[in-house]
This record gives C-alpha cells, structure tokens and sequence, in this order.
C-alpha cells in the first residue's frame, strides 16, 4: 500500500521522501534469550544457537550476533519421550549426535536449561511430510543491453489437496567465478598449478514463504525470480522446502512483514514476535526465536550460462567481462580460493547436498 | 431490556403531556421564507425583529421561519448582516406567510462571514462541541492541490486530529476514525476519502453548509460511539439555471442547476472526475503507463415544493476509486445510494422528516498477476427509514422525536478467480444480516432568561440475524480457531445475538449574560458496527464487521463542561471565545492480537480483543468570524488519548496488559486559520498547524535468527573459515589511487535473520509536526454574467518534511542490517492553481 506514495512522488505532484537516520540509538534494554534450532528428515548432525538479543545499533558488526549463552543444557525431545542431548561445540552453538535423524510423523520438542537454572521449552510439533517439487528449470532472456539479458528460473511446489499447508523455503545461490593465473615464472622454474574456477556463495537470508490458502491443491509458483548473465560460468540455485506447521509459518510471515515496511500509512503497528519457545520457570524472561520442526526437500539447478544461448547474447556479454573486469585482472593470483576480495568466496568445491 | 424500554416510553408519554399542556392559547402562525433578491438563494440566519416586543426569529437554512403568536398587526424588521433593511406590517388575524427577498448592499468592502451561524449563536445554544462551516468557508481555506476539501477543513478545527498527512478519516476527542458517523444529506457513508485519503469522497460545490458535534450530539444522532459529521447538501436553484465548474490540478467538476417548473421543482447536479489517468498515458515508464489512479463522484438532486411548507427531495449519490501501480493489483472502493426525503410543517408547529434511503458501499481487491488472478469484493448494502419530528411547544420549548430503523447486509466478500489460468480457488465468506432500530425523544426548553436545557433520551437496539454460521469457542481459554467448540447453524431471520442501551444525552446552559455562559453537557453513544483494522491509518480494504457474540457494542461515555465568552468590539460579537473541557470513557473497543489476519477470516474473532479506552482534554478557541478584513481563528487543544487491553478469560492482552496511548494520540494542537481580504476580490489565507508527534513503537534491541547457517557451517568445517589469503589494498601516489594485493585472513561473519525487538507499544513519538499553508483567491467580478475565480495556494510553504513515521527495517543479506528510516509523506512546497467558474 506505500505504493501509493511511490506512485505519487513519481508523477511529479508529491514529493514523499524516505531520510535514513544513521543518529538513532536504543538502548538495550532487553535480555531476550535468542534461540534458533531445526529438526528435519535429513541427516544431522541438528544444531541448536543460543545467544541474547543486542543493542539496536546500525553500524555495530563487531556484536551482531548477540552474546552467545554458553554451558547450557540442550536436548531435543521426541513425542515417545526419548531424549536427545546436544554438546557445546562453540559458545552457544550446540550440535545433535549425527545418527539422530528426524522421523516423519514424530513429535519434537526442545528443551533448555540454562547454567543459570532458567527452562525453556518449545511447543511440541509434528514433523510434516517434505513438499514435493513439481518443477525447477530455467529459460534464458534476451535483451539488447547486455545487463538485461537474464536466465527466468521457474520452481513450482505440487501442494496436496487434503491438508493445509505452509512452506518455509531457504534459497542459497552458488555462482561460479574464474580468476586470471599469473604469467609463468621464468625457465627452468616450474610453472605453479593454477586454480582459477572458484565459487562464491551470497549470504541470502530472506525466506521464501507460501501457503495453500486459496490454491489448494494446486501446483504452487515459488516466487524466485531470475539470475544475470555477467559471465558464462555455471550459477548453482538451491532450494530447501520446509514443509512447517502454521505456527512457524505464522512466526516467519510476521518478521518478513516487519522487516519489509516502509512507513507507510497502511503499516501495522510493530510488537515483539514470539515464536514458539517460552521460559517456563520464569515468565518474565522472554524468549525469541523459534524452534523450526518440517520435513525438507532440497534441490538444485544448475544453470548453464555457456550452452544454448544465442551466439550474439554470449558475444554482447564477453565484451561486459572486460568492461567490468569481472575476471579481477588487476588482481592475478595462484588460486581462487585465496581471493579476499571475492565477497562470500567458498573456494574450489561446493557444500555436500545433505539428502 | 423490557424494563428500560418501559422507562423510555413513559419517558415519552410525559413530554407529550407536557407539550399539551403547553400549547392551549389562540395563536396564529406568522411563517415566511427570506432570500437574497436576485439570485432567490435562502439566506440562513436572517433576522426577523418584532417592534416593541423583546422577542426575534432567525431563518433556517432553507431561509425559513415560522412561530405562533397572538392575533395582533405588528411591525416587523428583516435584516441580516450585508444586506439592506426591509420592514413591513403584517396584520395577524390568520395564519399569514411571507416571501421577502433581501438585496445586497453595495459596499467597496462586504462583512466577510466564516461562519454558518448567528453571531451569538456560540453563547446561546444550549449544546456544546458544535462546529459549524459553511460552503463558502470550505472554498476559502487554503487547500492541497487546489482541492476544496471537507474532511481537509475540518482538521482545522480543534479537537480533530488525524495519524497523519494523507490518512483516510479523522480522529475527534480521541474516538477512532469509524467512530464518527458522516451524513451526506443524512445518509452515512463508510468510506470519506478518494485517493487513499488525500482527498473527501464528495464535492465541495454541493456543500451547503456542515457541523460537527464532537460533544452534545442530540439525539436524533446515533450509531457511531464519537462524533457526528453532518453535510447538508444544496438544493438546486428554483428560479434559473445556472453552470459552474472548476479546473484543478488533480480534478474537474462541474455543477448546473435551475428550475425544472420554475419556483416549484430545482434539479442540481455535480459531477467531479480525476484526471491522473489522462497524465499518466505520458509516463515514460511502462509501470506507470499501466498504472490507474481516478475517481469520480456524482451528485443529483431534485426537488419540488408543495406550496410553502412542505416539499420532497429525490437525491443520488455515486462515488468510485481505482487504483493501481503497475499491472498487478487493483484497489477499489464505491459508495452508490439513493434517498427520498419529505419535509413538512404541519401547521407552523410540527416539522416532519421522513428520510428512506438505500445505500451501498462495495470495495475490495482485484488480483491481476498471473496465475493468480482473483476478485475479492465485499460490501455492505444499509436500508434505511427514519422520521424526525419536532414540535414548538412554544418560543421557548421544543420537542424532538422520532424513530430509525436501518437494516444491514454485511458481505465480508467471497473471492473467486477471474480467469481460467488463474490457479486460485474459490473462498466464501460469511454475508451477515443484522438491524438497527432506534426511537429518540429530546427537549429543548429554556427556564428563564439564565438557563436552556437540551436534553433527550435515544434508546438503540441491535440484532444480528441469521442465515449463517456462528462459532462458540471454550470459555475459560483464549479465542482460537482450535478452542471453537461448536458450529452453530442460524435459519434465515433467526435472531443470532442482540443489544441494546439507552443513550442518555443532556446539555445545560447558564447564560450569565449576553456575551457569557457556562455550559454542562453529558452523552453516551452506541456502536454495533467495527471498522477492523490494524494499521496505522484506516485502508480502502478494511472489513467492517458486525456485533456479534464475542464483539459487544461500543459505547462511549463523555462528560464536557465549556465556557463561553463573546469580546465585543467596535461591532457586536466580533470576538468568540471558548474553552471546552471533555473527559470521554470507551468500552469496548476493539483491538487485535499482534499480527492479527483479519482478511479473509471466517473466524475473524480469534484475531479482535475487546478493551476500554479513555480520552480527556481541553479545547481553547478564538475565533473572529466576521470582520471586512481580517477573520479567522486560533485554537490549543491539549489531549490525549489511551487504550487498555486487559486478559479476560477470553483473550490475550495487548501490550502486557497496560495503557497505552492510541496511535493517534498528540497532546498540544496548535491551529491558526486567517483570511484577510486585500482587496473587494481579493482574498489571502494562511493556515498553520502545529502539533505534537504521533506515539510510535521504537525498538528495545534487535537480534539475529540463524536460519541461513548452513554455508558458514560447512566453511567452518572445512577449515575454510578463516584461511590465508589476499585483499586489496591502496596506496595514493601523486594524488594517483594505486592497488595491490596483500596477505589477510579470510573471515566469513555469521549472517543471520536480523529483526528488531520491540516492547512497549506506543511508548515513544515521531517528531512534532508543522505545517503553513498559504492560498490567495480571486474572486469573480460581479454582474458579469460569466464569473471566472482563481485559487493559488502552497501547501506546506515551509516545505518541512514533517515525519510521517519512523521505521526500523532490515536490510538481510548485508553487513549493515538493521537501519532506521523516516518516512514524509509531503516533503516540499506544493503549489497549486484552480480555475473556477460560474455563469
């Protein structure tokens, strides 16, 4: 709805404008416990963080994550009263053992204490059946500008017709990139081995959410979008369909509308989204974060960014690799992995699908 | 219920043995109707002076007057501000009816008059909180974009306040917006704004006159639990026809009027329509060529007299919105109704009304991106009959009475592809049935020369009615869609749940002398229908919804005491002065859970709770409201406004459970309205606004989820994260940037989710808000048969980008994630230029 305002500043009679402002502080005054776990179908190991919410502070990196809450005991509970027991493998990251594996149709539940004595608990959920997918391809654009050409990427999510469903979906790109090898060292030195394929991996933390509310039934676009074409080399897409209860669905629909507003006048009033954790020894402590229990299906596409595309779209982009300098050729290295200055660089492989 | 029924009906039994107790003497009715010579428009509150009697009448607005007096021949005066004496004698031996018309006197300077009523009419009138503004007020005030504006003009006034610049509705003493019940011409509407609020729903040239009673609401008023907002339209002109219209840049309208059987039946109609779309065609943006913005509305009028006193009205009204960016969604919203009325005395003593009117409100959201195409269109469809009666029991006693009944068809809108590639499904919602009926009974009567009493009684009943499906949800939990306990199936007609009060009104004056009085007033109100919304300023899409068993009636209780001063100058009441002080208690109000989904809920009650609120304030006013210069007026109102949302066994509660302050809750209004006139033609106007910054929610913390860990997870086991590497590094030579590598550790940071955390609602406020405005207008020269007018204004001169709202919004996927923005909605100067003309 702030389209409106966007649509009145553009036609020229209004002037609505947007003003970051970089002096805003708030204090902290919350010592909200921060959790985040997961429990699925796919083999572990599960891990568990925990750490304290932080001063609202724009341009603090050095402690963003919050502080982490050490030394607490963690454990994943099922609904046949089984305990699984979590270690502290760094501060307030907590694993599961790698044989506990999440079942279809069991109940989950975790559980904290903390080294202060406070118990929190989750709701207990059911671990849903994972979304099938329906389709994942890709069809290459055209376009005169070579910054317009692009590859229109479809995924589709096949939603069965007797339940009620919601879908939590992580999208993680991997775009292959190539460095420039130095010249050879002279004769009779031995030329080094040149690693020049690497791929860099963009952090990409905004969830894709869906639910069957009036498409029941139905083959469900999942809104991706598309990839550039800058260079030839492969662009990896991977998608992890979590197949989560209303509850969880609910909690991310809720922090997306919050982190998306614009200020208009049709936002809703910000309020503290709880998700399904609670301090059950000690109301007061609140507790944020949630406890995401699904079944997930994940796949990959990749996108080949040589083959099958028009002679003039690949000559038109070969001509921007060197305009932009998108092989870094002021910066010739041995190996790929090691460029710094390639942000979320990865290095030579990729992470195993965990199936 | 059968009780306070009894009560009210021999509450009513007792006034009308009052009132025939009253009229016993041998009288005659001495009516008469006074118009302005020439044009043979009424003039309201013309004066009508008896010679060697104390006593005095005052036209109404269609130029009427009408009392009983003893046979006798008297010596009558007619005179009204700007206008030439006329006197004459009328032998009363019979009933005896007058037309008098009034002609202009020509001065280098007319008294200018910014005012609807009498001069002393602040001091005089028994109720308190009224204000009042004529047509031709609303076209002098500096307007945005050259629009005359009601709603726009009446935030001017103190004690009505708004969320912000370009919110749909207003906000009076504290009530929400759907708490102010808007008559156009006597039939309420449900949505007041074209253009998501910038604009009010209805031309400003069909304006007769409008007053909004924010306290002291009489009661033939009801419906709405805070404040009534009457526009009464224009009749058409009975003896000639005329045009005018206007060219803005936002709109052209256009108005014609004249006899249809001259002197018998007038016919006005108004048309108004935007003119975005035409400019958007040139965007050279495709978005925008695709983009939709208009609206229109429509009015028509007819009316025919029978004879002097009684006449019947035949009036409809249309208005229409569309918008949308782009080609994806399409909004719209459309009020259509049409009504019937008949006034009539009936024998110079009994004034009947008779209003039937049926409207319809439909609004909604089209769906226009593929595949999922959809129309989503609720509405609400409001039959109405009512009659008002009022006798004169004498000069100085009045009786008011009547009765409404009004039946409501509340579609919370079904929606339903609109193509066959479309992949949504079908989704019925409920379509509620429901009825008001209210009868009211108020008297006016002055007890000496010191003291007036208004007082009244309005008894309100609600039932909503089958067919339809109804929930009962567990007692002793929280609503929730898993605590429903029982699906309940109602027959058509069949009474689902009801309620009903009495709604006590009372105003008492004091007049302690001519220029002074104290006034007292009390009044409850009654709401059976919510507008749900949870964002900061009302939407086009929000749903109205019905009492039902979970939502109980809204009533507001307020309780005002006011002082009047009159300063007199050079000429008499030139100086208006008031303090109004209110304290007004809200039961059942409505709220919503955090994150409520309140569209397309078939269980929208899980989502609502049901709370108290309270508002107090106090309301400073001078006004200068005629003067052959300068006019105008000034008010500070302090107030503020707060809502609690306690858990019951029920629900939840909002915000812990504490008071909060209500979105648009500001404590210190500052308002300043000048005209001055420069010249016989000229006009320049200032507006200034000053008021404290709406509450806000700011953040307490933020935190981060780390949903997204899974690459950092597997650098850090594969020993990639950190690792040896290279980065760039810079050095300047020569005033040349050179670059190189150099040895670093390659350390990924943890992303994560980054969110704010917030705690108290309300708790902290954006910045304080000004504005200045300034309009010039020319007026047409006179006696020329094609008048052309001209308004020039700037809105917001100062050009401050007043906020609208701070927001906190994370940027994810970054190393700067958590910014804070401020939003204005007008953040220049706006200039305008409007063509008026008239011929």
């Amino acid at each position: 709805m702030k389209k409106i305002y966007l649509f009145l500043f553009l036609i020229g009679w209004l002037t609505s404008c947007e003003t970051e402002l970089t002096d805003f502080e708030a204090s902290n005054q919350t010592n909200a416990i921060v959790v985040y776990g997961e429990v699925n179908n796919l083999s572990g190991p599960y891990h568990v963080r925990l750490s304290r919410a932080t001063a609202y502070d724009p341009y603090d990196a050095s402690e963003y994550m919050g502080k982490p809450v050490t030394q607490a005991h963690v454990r994943i509970v099922d609904g046949s009263g089984n305990v699984y027991n979590m270690s502290e493998t760094q501060d307030g990251y907590y694993e599961a053992s790698p044989i506990f594996k999440g079942i279809i149709g069991q109940k989950y539940q975790l559980k904290i204490t903390t080294n202060d004595g406070k118990a929190i608990e989750s709701d207990l959920v059911e671990l849903k059946a994972p979304a099938v997918f329906n389709k994942l391809d890709y069809t290459f654009v055209n376009a005169e500008k070579a910054l317009d050409m692009k590859f229109n990427v479809t995924a589709e999510i096949s939603d069965p017709a007797a339940t009620e469903d919601y879908y939590f979906i992580k999208r993680q790109d991997f775009i292959q990139f190539i460095t420039i090898c130095p010249p050879p060292p002279p004769l009779p030195q031995p030329t080094p081995v040149c690693y020049n394929k690497c791929w860099r991996a963009p952090f990409n933390s905004q969830p894709v959410l869906l639910k069957d509310f009036l498409v029941n039934g139905k083959n469900i676009p999942i809104p991706i979008g598309s990839v550039d074409y800058k260079d030839y080399t492969d662009w990896i897409m991977q998608l992890d369909i979590y197949s989560v209860s209303k509850t969880i669905y609910n909690y991310w629909q809720r922090l997306e509308d919050q982190r998306t507003v614009g200020g208009g006048i049709f936002d809703k009033i910000p309020a503290q989204i709880v998700g399904n954790l609670k301090c059950i020894s000690d109301p007061r402590q609140e507790v944020l974060g949630a406890f995401v229990v699904g079944g997930v299906t994940k796949r990959r596409l990749t996108i080949n960014r040589f083959e099958n595309v028009p002679t003039d779209a690949y000559n038109k982009m070969l001509i921007d690799i060197g305009v932009f300098d998108y092989r870094y050729s002021k910066f010739q290295l041995w190996d790929c992995q090691t460029a710094g200055f390639v942000e979320y660089n990865i290095g030579h492989n990729l992470p195993p699908l965990l199936q | 219920m059968n009780k306070q029924l009894y009560l009210f009906f021999t509450l009513l039994f007792l006034l009308s043995i009052h009132k025939g107790a009253i009229a016993q003497k041998k009288t005659f009715l001495f009516s008469g109707t006074i118009k302005e010579a020439g044009t043979n428009l009424p003039l309201e509150n013309a004066t009508i002076l008896f010679s060697g009697m104390s006593i005095g009448v005052h036209t109404d607005s269609l130029g009427y007057f009408g009392l009983y007096m003893a046979p006798k021949t008297y010596q009558i005066t007619v005179r009204m501000l700007g206008y030439k004496i006329k006197t004459d004698r009328i032998v009363l031996d019979q009933n005896v009816h007058i037309e008098v018309s009034l002609e202009k006197i020509e001065r280098l300077l007319d008294e200018v008059v910014i005012t609807a009523e009498k001069s002393d009419a602040n001091v005089n009138r028994t109720i308190m909180g009224v204000e009042k503004l004529s047509g031709k007020t609303l076209k002098k005030l500096p307007n945005l974009m050259g629009e005359a504006d009601v709603i726009r003009s009446i935030m001017l006034l103190p004690g009505v306040s708004t969320v912000g610049e370009g919110a749909s509705g207003f906000n009076v003493r504290g009530g929400n917006v759907d708490q102010n019940l808007v008559l156009l011409d006597g039939v309420p509407l449900f949505n007041t704004s074209h253009l998501f609020g910038f604009f009010t729903a209805f031309n400003a040239d069909m304006v007769q006159d409008i007053s909004l009673f924010k306290g002291g609401i009489p009661s033939m008023y009801g419906g709405r639990a805070s404040s009534v907002l009457d526009v009464r339209l224009r009749e058409g002109n009975f003896d000639k026809w005329s045009l005018q219209g206007g060219v803005g840049p936002i709109s052209s309208r256009i108005l014609v009027e004249g006899p249809l059987w001259k002197g018998k039946t007038s016919i006005i109609v108004a048309a108004r329509g935007s003119l975005s779309d035409f400019y958007l065609r040139y965007f050279p943006n495709e978005a925008l060529k695709q983009s939709k913005a208009n609206f229109y509305d429509f009015n028509v009028k007819a009316t025919h007299k029978f004879g002097q006193n009684q006449r019947i009205s035949l009036s409809a009204y249309s208005s229409n919105d569309a918008f949308k960016l782009g080609s994806d969604t399409l909004y719209f919203w459309n009020t259509s109704n049409i009504s019937l009325k008949h006034n009539a005395l009936i024998k110079g003593k009994l004034a009947h009304n008779f209003t039937a009117f049926l409207s319809k409100y439909q609004y909604g959201i089209e769906g226009l991106s593929t595949p999922y195409q959809y129309k989503w269109t609720p509405s609400i469809i409001q039959k109405s009959i009512r009659e008002d009666l009022s006798y004169e029991l004498s000069n100085k006693s009045r009786l008011d009475f009547g009765f409404e009944f009004s039946q409501y068809t509340n579609d919370a809108g079904s929606l339903s592809p609109t193509s066959a590639e479309s992949i949504v499904n079908t989704f019925s919602m409920p379509v509620e049935q429901s009825r008001e009926m209210a009868a009211y009974v108020g008297h006016s009567i002055s007890l000496g020369k010191a003291i007036s009493l208004d007082y009244g009684l309005r008894y309100a009943y609600y039932q909503l009615l089958g067919p339809g499906k109804f929930y009962n949800y567990q007692l002793g939990t929280p609503r929730e869609v898993e605590t429903i306990i029982d699906t309940l199936n109602y027959r058509k007609g069949s009474v689902i749940h009801s309620y009903g009060g009495f709604e006590p009104r009372v105003s008492l004056a004091f007049k302690l002398d001519t220029n002074f009085s104290i006034k007292l007033g009390y009044n409850r109100m009654q709401q059976f229908m919510h507008l749900i919304s949870n964002t900061m300023a009302i939407s086009p899409a929000d749903v109205w919804k019905n009492s039902n068993q979970q939502i109980p009636q809204q009533i507001a209780d307020q309780y005002s005491i006011g002082f009047f001063k009159n300063f007199v100058g050079r000429e008499s009441n030139v100086y208006e002065t008031s303090l109004e002080v209110y304290y007004k208690d809200l039961k059942n109000v409505v709220d919503y859970i955090d994150g409520a989904a309140l569209y397309l809920n078939p269980t929208i009650e899980t989502q609502l709770l049901v709370g108290k609120g309270f508002a107090y304030g106090a309301e400073f006013f001078l006004k200068k409201a005629r003067g052959k210069k300068l006019t105008g007026w000034f008010s500070y109102t302090y107030s503020r406004t707060f809502r609690q949302i306690p858990a019951t066994e029920d629900q939840i509660s909002a915000n812990f459970g504490l008071r909060f302050p209500a979105n648009f809750d500001s404590p210190h209004n500052f308002k300043l309205v000048l005209n001055n006139r420069w010249t016989k033609r000229t006009t320049f106007n200032v507006n200034f606004t000053y008021n404290t910054g709406r509450p806000i929610t700011y953040p307490n913390g933020r935190y981060k989820i780390t949903a997204f860990s899974d690459v950092y997870d597997y650098m850090v086991k594969a020993g990639l994260n950190p690792r040896a590497g290279f980065d760039k590094g810079t050095y300047v030579y020569n005033g040349v940037v050179y670059e190189f590598l150099q040895p670093t550790t390659i350390y990924q940071l943890l992303d994560g989710y980054s969110t704010p955390s917030f705690t108290l609602r309300n708790a902290e406020r954006i910045p304080d808000y000004m504005r200045l405005d300034l309009g010039i207008t020319i007026d047409a020269k006179e006696k020329k048969k094609w008048q052309g007018s001209w308004n020039f204004s700037i809105y917001n001169i100062l050009a401050r980008q007043n906020a609208y709202s701070i927001y906190f919004k994370s940027a994810t996927g970054l190393r700067t994630q958590a910014k804070t923005y401020k939003l204005s909605v007008l953040g220049a100067a706006i200039p305008s230029l409007t063509y008026n003309f008239k011929f």
